[in-house]
């Protein structure tokens, strides 16, 4: 009190004024916010109230926070265009030019997004344009122009063939899919319209035209064809036209403003000046190719009462629904499996919950990359166990078992994804699992010698190791079934074999051992020892301290950490820009740590962490002939993919960026990868031929499936590679045709 | 809208300077602070789990302070802020070792964290627990020192 007598009366006025003022303003904001969670009745609710608030007449700087709000929300929850586009109706009608702003705000921020390539929000927007027709505030004419600015891009191209000077499919598939998917929205009112029709026939030819040969090599399951996204939506699109636009039940389209239609009726429509979208700059990125992915039919694994078929405009929207909520709410996996929940909620004749895992599971796996990473999704997942314990559960269940009896046409590229996913939801419910029914779905008798590398074999297995690695070997071995047992691998012990005095170099191991015991131990005393040494080559010297450093540092990753940490200068002195030197280093951790995947990979990538070895050591050392074998599993595609991981950030903090390309990639991280494509493509040239269902075959099958994962993790950086790729892959066409097709695929459908 | 990433209510009370200060630290830092761990939860199973959000630089393990055995905390720490920002949001409260762990930001390790601040030498919340945790030593400190009172009677 004593503070405010000291002011003048004005003061306090304003001090007042500016409280009600961020009262106001936050209250608007929440209510804004809170539009995104709510669905159905509670949403018209939310409306009104919003309505009523902002009907009252409001001050000139809340209009622009408003506007503001309104314009980012349709960014971040893109799925709830109709909810601010009847908010704007319901102003419309209380104040015609506050809606005027905001329209024009909005279209002005439409333009800005293609800028920014802010592509949610873009579709965000036109998708409340085109509601706010529905909502009369905006004129047909005006949405049908709109639209038809989006089709123009498309309606270039002429013929397939002639690609000069038009824009990149990507472009043209992400306009087509903004007024495909608007479709639904206004069909029923506009198909009277020749404009309507005349956009129509535009995607009808534009879909027609378009090259859709990414969907085989976008495919998770290569004998499932999963079908190009737009191609499938307008199937459906067009269907809905032949049906006379008849309105999908369970209000599919979310249609909030139908509530306020005696209240809309008196709003006045605003005329705008007709649109012109900008054109393609180059280097600009697009929203990339997708495929369908359905694992959910009518006739796998039971009936699922009321569920739509895979290809329906009912199946479809649902799809698009959920996948809008995940992108609103993937970083909050609580408040995401509320939505989701609150949304399956909304729909109890319909069994969304499968369409949610499905979703989920479909963009976790989701070719050439996900969006997101795997634990995002697996967080989710397991959000939605816990939340609805009589639902999701046995949904995800039957998911894996579908995706299990698919494994042996399963990508590789998606092969870890599926590993790390299922290893991390089990482990949250105490590692149970279809185990003996997959087990007995494997060829009996089960040797896991015979079918080596058979898909559900290394599935299993690799699953087991992870497994293992996030639980530890004595309980995953109470949990499995007693056939699976010989899956497991054996408890991951170090391995010192510098025990056995005959060995060459044990004269050696013996003294340093004894050295680095001594509490007075030090780096230089090491390094005299190793110098002095007799009767023993260098590389094998490398080897024996290599080994006596992880055998005493073989208590924990720590422990191993600290010896190295404590010897690096050594390490560095004997194998510094010395390849033959650092391999030596790696072939000692693996002669210890034979026994653990796991060790294999931390430390070798802690040695590439603290620049024992360069992450280039580790491509020539993982394509060398004595790792054949291990090509096969995952632990190698981890490594290199971390030592990769390293070396772009090591580059990325070393290098000026350049200022005109700044995806340009950095020449060192662009040599790498150019080896390992190299050496991959080599190491597959010179694979014998081999019959199907031979280990071999399936070792090919692998290796093959590695090269294309490698190629979709770094397609941005193989974008400034392209020609030296195709180079690689006329080079390798003749020994075996399938190495180049697949690069020549990567190349025509990814780059 | 409730944020994972934000900062929880907890402050350590050995921080080495102002509360704002410590704000700062705890909004810039890339370490975590994990906690309701067993005891018998090596860095290994961590570092495979934190390791799904990013890559770690280092665990450091919580120790008992006498008998320099792991008493059910550690530390981790990632290379960039925005992957340690998704073990809090992705990590957080998920199974490890059938227990849901606790991910909070950390100002950042400083030699002598390591050890439990109890009296007894591991965490100050297993001496005061008064249910039977068999992850984490069993009955609390204070609770199995009367259950099972001294029988030396010398």
């Amino acid at each position: 009190m004593g503070r405010r007598k000291r002011q003048d009366s004005s003061d306090g006025d304003e001090f007042r004024l500016k409280r009600t003022f961020q009262t106001m303003l936050s209250t608007v904001d929440q209510l804004m916010r809170e539009l995104t969670f709510a669905c159905g009745t509670l949403l018209e609710l939310k409306l009104v109230n919003l309505g009523n608030l902002l009907a009252k007449g409001v001050r000139v700087e809340l209009k622009e926070h408003i506007v503001s709000v309104l314009v980012i929300n349709l960014g971040n929850y893109p799925g709830q265009a109709s909810a601010y586009a009847t908010l704007v109706g319901l102003i419309n009608v209380a104040d015609f030019e506050f809606a005027s702003e905001c329209v024009f705000f909005m279209v002005q921020k439409m333009g800005e997004s293609v800028h920014t390539r802010d592509w949610n929000k873009c579709r965000g927007v036109v998708h409340c344009l085109v509601d706010l027709y529905n909502c009369r505030v905006i004129s047909s004419s005006y949405i049908l122009n709109l639209l038809a600015a989006f089709m123009k891009d498309c309606e270039a191209l002429k013929d397939p063939d002639d690609l000069v000077g038009i824009t990149p499919q990507v472009r043209r598939d992400f306009l087509a899919y903004c007024v495909l998917s608007a479709m639904p929205l206004i069909g029923r009112e506009l198909e009277l319209e020749a404009a309507f029709d005349k956009l129509m026939v535009s995607l009808q030819i534009y879909i027609k035209k378009r090259s859709a040969l990414h969907s085989t090599m976008l495919s998770v399951w290569r004998d499932f064809n999963q079908r190009d996204y737009l191609e499938v939506m307008w199937q459906q699109v067009d269907g809905m036209r032949q049906n006379h636009w008849a309105e999908p039940e369970h209000q599919l389209i979310p249609r909030p403003y139908k509530s306020f239609d005696e209240t809309l009726r008196h709003g006045k429509v605003h005329h705008l000046r007709n649109y012109c979208l900008s054109a393609h700059e180059e280097g600009c990125r697009y929203p990339a190719p997708r495929v369908c992915f359905r694992i959910f039919s009518c006739d796998s694994v039971g009936e699922i009462p009321n569920l739509p078929p895979p290809v329906s405009i009912e199946r479809h929207l649902l799809e698009a629904q959920i996948l809008d909520m995940l992108i609103s709410f993937h970083n909050e996996r609580k408040i995401c499996a509320d939505s989701l929940w609150m949304y399956a909620a909304s729909k109890p004749q319909l069994p969304v919950y499968y369409c949610i895992v499905e979703v989920i599971l479909g963009e976790m796996l989701r070719l050439p990359n996900a969006k997101w990473t795997t634990i995002t999704y697996g967080s989710l997942l397991v959000e939605l166990c816990k939340r609805q314990p009589d639902k999701i559960p046995q949904v995800v269940v039957q998911a894996l078992d579908i995706i299990y009896n698919r494994l042996n046409s399963m990508s590789v590229a998606c092969f870890d994804r599926l590993v790390n996913w299922v290893s991390h939801h089990i482990s949250n419910f105490g590692f149970n699992c279809q185990w003996s029914k997959w087990a007995h779905s494997l060829p009996s008798p089960i040797d896991p010698s015979a079918t080596n590398l058979q898909p559900k074999v290394v599935f299993l297995r690799e699953l087991l190791k992870k497994c293992c690695r996030l639980s530890y070997h004595q309980r995953i071995k109470e949990v499995v079934p007693d056939i699976l047992v010989n899956f497991l691998p054996p408890p991951g012990l170090p391995h010192f074999k510098f025990v056995d005095e005959t060995l060459p170099g044990a004269i050696l191991s013996k003294d340093l051992l004894e050295a680095m015991r001594c509490p007075r131990a030090s780096p230089k005393i090491i390094s005299e020892i190793i110098k002095s040494s007799t009767g023993i080559g260098p590389l094998l010297k490398i080897n024996v301290f290599t080994q006596n450093c992880l055998h005493l540092g073989s208590k924990s990753f720590s422990h191993t950490f600290a010896i190295l940490a404590k010897y690096q200068s050594v390490f560095k002195d004997l194998v510094k820009g010395d390849w033959d030197g650092q391999i030596a280093v790696l072939n000692g951790v693996f002669d210890v740590w034979v026994a653990s995947d796991h060790y294999k990979f931390v430390v070798a990538e802690k040695l590439v962490k603290v620049f024992i070895i360069e992450p280039i050591s580790i491509v020539t050392w993982i394509f060398g002939p004595s790792m054949r074998k291990e090509l096969t599993k995952m632990y190698i595609w981890e490594l290199l993919h971390s030592a990769v991981r390293h070396l772009k950030r090591v580059q990325h903090d070393v290098e000026v960026v350049d200022v005109d390309n700044p995806n340009a990639c950095d020449p060192v991280v662009k040599s790498v990868l150019y080896t390992v494509v190299e050496r991959l493509v080599k190491i597959l040239c010179s694979a014998p031929f081999a019959d199907e269902g031979t280990e071999e075959h399936y070792w090919f099958q692998w290796v093959l499936g590695r090269l294309e994962e490698t190629l979709f993790i770094y397609a941005d950086d193989f974008k400034v590679i392209k020609n030296k790729l195709m180079k690689i892959s006329e080079n390798s066409s003749d020994n075996r045709p399938e190495v180049s097709k697949t690069i020549a695929a990567f190349v025509a459908c990814v780059l | 809208m409730f944020a994972s990433v934000e900062l929880s209510s907890y402050r350590d009370q050995h921080f080495k300077g102002s509360r704002s200060e410590q704000e700062r630290s705890l909004r810039d830092s890339c370490t975590l602070y994990v906690g309701n761990l067993s005891f018998y939860t090596t860095e290994e199973q961590i570092h495979e789990l934190f390791s799904r959000c990013g890559d770690v630089r280092v665990i450091v393990m919580g120790l008992d302070k006498y008998k320099k055995t792991p008493c059910g905390f550690c530390f981790v720490e990632y290379y960039v802020r925005s992957e340690a920002e998704a073990a809090m949001r992705f990590v957080n409260g998920t199974r490890l070792d059938d227990r849901l762990i606790r991910v909070d930001w950390d100002a950042g390790f400083v030699e002598g964290r390591q050890y439990g601040r109890g009296k007894t030498g591991g965490q100050v919340r297993d001496e005061y627990r008064t249910d039977y945790d068999a992850g984490r030593g069993g009955y609390g400190k204070l609770l199995s020192q009367k259950i099972a009172p001294n029988t030396d009677n010398r």
